[in-house]
């Protein structure tokens, strides 16, 4: 009896899991199904079109994490270690592009940047620079979409590390960048390295803002998932958004296991 | 300013959603219409004329780029009635035998918006070909963007080149290419002329009547159901018609 | 080397101020958890700025605050030992030792720190690889391997247990005569305090009370609160009946001591004092030896008992109208047969009775007088 009991629950639990992994399976299922019974498939991919937008996606997403990471380093180590009034509200902010819809996070870019914005109106009628459908666009929407969340890993990562670390470091002669160089950051590298791959993966799938801020021009603006929302909209419709589609995710997917690779190879083993 | 052209994504996916769940046997009868996005205003009155005259029906609305649109029916969005800005699309779906019935609806030229402040000094149609113009166009393979490359197609091939160079973007329905130029990003667009009842801060530069391309919108019923039916009337009706010509269309005559 | 140390601060409604001079010498900082030892080694360290004071390290100045003066901790020279060791997790023993050295022979050096601290067969290891005590010894050698001769140590073996303790104490004392250092030691274990202290400064909410040779301050500690923080037992209230040259008679109850006078004060005839006598110092005679020549026998009889094994400790009521306790070691105990007698006749030897003021707070308000005293 007790026996049985016990199972129930178990199997239960074991229908659940196999729902919940079915619904995520699936859909990737689909898009191999369509992607390759589709003799359409390869053109779509070796077209002209899909290889301009791969490249375009790839070098400005990687941009953005590098400008994430250069840029949102000193800001978290900063953010962890600094007392000020008002700091819960700077960390708010900071995240608050997280929870934001990139569609809005677009229109908040052209309120700011765009030829008419706060900051665009001056840039243009002074020195006749407009970021609007420009590949600077699509990097500024990567970044404000993709860096919080490299801003948010450090952080924590920051934070986990025992500050009695840095401060016998100190004593021991260690300047602060050699301090942070040599003990903070081995010891939150691995915080570190899942907040970059976050930001480039949120770079790399970054639409909703590309769309509204840089507009759609290929070899100019139009990344991947651009691409594939215009294919979406084709006669030929379904087959080459399918196609490029696969085709990202393939990319996505050989850039994160390499990174991982890289990172569990160079990581600390605290 | 407005940027009615992004909810509407976002409401056709709710309105796919929200149909995908209900049925069609509920007292209350609902009617899915899902229509190019020029229609956006035309339809929302039309819907409300409707509803008003006929208290148990309820219509949902999807706006989107018209090959959107056909894309999703094709993959089985459960839609009753689809008004295309192109009769492409609806052939599209009849050639895969989901269209019941359709009808011309109305026809719509196309225009040049200029932003209002916009340092451009485009005066006419020829101005399009202005070096170092921000011109937004629809994309291709939407039906604005399609009878815009045709009308340019009109005045030339190498007048098109030049004026294609000029394309900043490729915007995925006609709404958001028109909300480009609203928001002064770009200087420049060709849309619909009933467009400029709903835009605001851009002016409306006529194309000459030799160079245009008239859109033709058509409404396919996509299945056997009274209320669609009654709505698809409704649309082609002198009422309907009203509507829609206050909107800046052209209806077209009632005609099987 | 020397080190001179003068400094006050607040921190929130804590409130910090102390001044004493260390040699070649180990300084045991003494006293319970939140009484300001730690903080006056972060304050040396570099670690905390004070509001007010001055460090001077082997002659050089590395805070002032009347000249703006500040060098961050990587430009002060000393090893610093944290209580709970912060070794550096992701880097092996020999990385840690070798992190704060710079210079040519860094191997040579580096060998030779590891082998001095036992450490050389650990050198590839992590930390977390380590026992309790070889953490210690890296954190230990991490510190010295700085080559400056002042070294902070904060509760060193707290986490350790006894064994362990013992030996590294051991191995402390050595080090110091070997490498011929300046040692400032903080502990709460008062045993701890005596056995490794050259000087003992005793620190309380803040406030360094006293800072002497080890024996003055556990001997004659400057008042009762250094008295109880030194595990002084008898701290028996009286007042001053006569002032004689270097001597004073006290009666407590009804009974009459006689105590040498106190150093650097003068009670006045009626004043009211404290006095103070160790446990161990309180010795128990039969009441039929009594001896009427002799000073400070006072009558007492056992109302509790507690027996440690190697000692006994006795709780009495006393003609002095005061309790006092005795701590007896097991030998006398069974020799005088004390389990089978209740009512003893104690005798207070004058030389062991310390005088101090009954008010807390006049000795602590001149902390200079006592860290002036070497």
């Amino acid at each position: 009896m007790t026996a049985l009991r016990a199972r129930a629950p178990h199997l239960g639990l074991g229908l659940l899991i196999a729902v919940f992994a079915l619904f995520f399976l699936l859909p990737f299922a689909g898009l191999l199904e369509r992607g390759l019974g589709d003799g359409g498939a390869w053109d779509a991919i070796t077209s002209d079109t899909a290889l301009d937008a791969l490249v375009l996606s790839l070098w400005t997403s990687a941009l953005s994490l590098v400008i994430a990471v250069v840029a949102g380093t000193p800001v978290a180590y900063w953010l962890t270690h600094a007392r000020f009034p008002g700091k819960g509200a700077v960390e708010a902010l900071i995240d608050l592009p997280i929870v934001l819809p990139p569609t809005i996070a677009g229109v908040a870019l052209l309120t700011a940047f765009g030829r008419r914005g706060l900051l665009g109106t001056p840039l243009d009628e002074w020195f006749g620079v407009t970021l609007g459908f420009s590949t600077v666009a699509v990097i500024m929407a990567q970044l404000f979409v993709g860096a919080p969340f490299y801003v948010r890993a450090a952080r924590a990562g920051f934070a986990s590390v025992d500050g009695q670390y840095e401060r016998v470091a100190h004593t021991l002669g260690a300047s602060r960048l050699r301090a942070f160089g040599r003990i903070v950051l081995p010891l939150s590298w691995p915080s570190l390295a899942a907040g970059a791959a976050l930001c480039w993966a949120r770079a790399l799938g970054e639409l909703g803002a590309t769309l509204i801020f840089a507009g759609n021009l290929q070899g100019e603006t139009q990344t991947m998932p651009l691409a594939i929302l215009s294919a979406f909209e084709r006669a030929d419709g379904l087959t080459a958004a399918v196609a490029l589609a696969i085709l990202l995710l393939a990319v996505a997917l050989v850039a994160l296991a390499a990174f991982w690779l890289l990172s569990s190879r160079n990581g600390a083993t605290p | 300013m407005s940027l009615r052209a992004i909810p509407a994504a976002a409401v056709a996916t709710a309105a796919l959603a929200l149909a995908a769940c209900g049925g069609n046997d509920e007292p209350r009868q609902t009617v899915t219409v899902l229509a190019a996005a020029s229609l956006t205003e035309a339809f929302g009155e039309l819907a409300e004329a409707f509803e008003g005259s006929r208290p148990d029906a309820d219509v949902r609305l999807a706006f989107a780029g018209s090959a959107a649109l056909r894309t999703q029916v094709l993959e089985g969005a459960p839609a009753d009635l689809f008004a295309s800005a192109s009769p492409d699309e609806v052939a599209a779906l009849a050639a895969a035998g989901l269209v019941v019935e359709q009808r011309a609806l109305a026809r719509n030229a196309l225009v040049v918006v200029v932003a209002e402040d916009a340092s451009a000094r485009i005066g006419d149609f020829a101005g399009l070909a202005e070096p170092g113009l921000r011109l937004v166009l629809t994309a291709e393979d939407v039906p604005a963007g399609r009878y815009a490359r045709e009308s340019l197609a009109l005045a030339g091939t190498e007048f098109t080149a030049r004026v294609l160079a000029n394309v900043r973007s490729n915007e995925a329905n006609v709404r958001a290419t028109l909300a480009k130029v609203e928001l002064g990003e770009a200087d420049a667009a060709i849309v619909y002329a009933s467009d400029l009842a709903a835009a605001n801060g851009v002016r409306a530069v006529t194309i000459p009547a030799r160079f245009q391309v008239a859109a033709e919108y058509r409404i396919a019923l996509l299945g056997e159901n009274a209320g669609a039916r009654a709505f698809l009337a409704f649309a082609t009706s002198p009422e309907g018609s009203a509507i829609l010509a206050r909107h800046g269309l052209e209806p077209v005559a009632v005609a099987p | 080397m020397t080190l001179e140390f003068g400094a006050r601060t607040t921190l929130g409604d804590f409130s910090y101020d102390a001044r004493f001079e260390a040699g070649n010498e180990i300084v045991v900082l003494f006293g319970h958890s939140g009484a300001g030892k730690s903080l006056t080694l972060q304050i040396v360290a570099g670690l905390l700025r004070p509001t007010h004071g001055r460090i001077v390290i082997s002659g050089e100045p590395v805070f002032d605050s009347g000249t703006g003066l500040n060098l961050p901790p990587q430009q002060r020279r000393l090893g610093y030992v944290v209580q709970d060791l912060a070794l550096f997790p992701h880097m092996t023993v020999a990385e840690n030792v070798a992190f704060g050295m710079a210079g040519a022979d860094r191997d040579r050096r580096l060998g030779e720190v590891l082998d001095l601290m036992h450490l050389a067969p650990f050198h590839d290891r992590k930390p977390r690889s380590l026992s309790g005590g070889q953490q210690q010894r890296a954190a230990l050698a991490r510190a010295l391997a700085r080559e400056s001769s002042l070294l902070l140590l904060d509760e060193p073996f707290s986490a350790l247990d006894e064994s362990l303790r013992v030996e590294l104490r051991r191995e402390l004392i050595r080090l110091r005569s070997e490498l011929d250092l300046s040692v400032i030691f903080v502990t709460h274990d008062l045993r701890e305090a005596h056995l490794v202290a050259d000087r003992l400064a005793v620190f309380d909410a803040g406030r360094l009370l006293q800072f002497e040779g080890r024996e003055k301050v556990f001997r004659q500690p400057a008042n009762r609160r250094v008295a109880e923080l030194t595990g002084v037992a008898n701290i028996l209230r009286g007042r001053v009946a006569a002032a004689r040259e270097g001597e004073l008679v006290v009666e407590a109850g009804g009974e009459r001591l006689r105590a040498p006078a106190p150093s650097g004060w003068q009670p006045a005839e009626g004043e009211a004092i404290d006095l103070a006598i160790r446990a161990e110092r309180v010795n128990l005679r039969r009441l039929e030896a009594d001896d009427p020549g002799q000073p400070n026998l006072v009558r007492g009889t056992i109302r509790e008992e507690l027996a440690y094994g190697a000692t006994h400790t006795l709780r009495f009521e006393s003609a002095v109208g005061q309790p006092v306790e005795v701590e007896i070691a097991a030998r006398p105990y069974e020799v005088l047969g004390v389990a089978g007698q209740r009512s003893w006749t104690l005798e207070l030897p004058p030389e062991d009775l310390h005088v101090m003021p009954v008010s807390p707070e006049a000795p602590s308000s001149a902390p200079s007088a006592s860290a002036t005293t070497a």
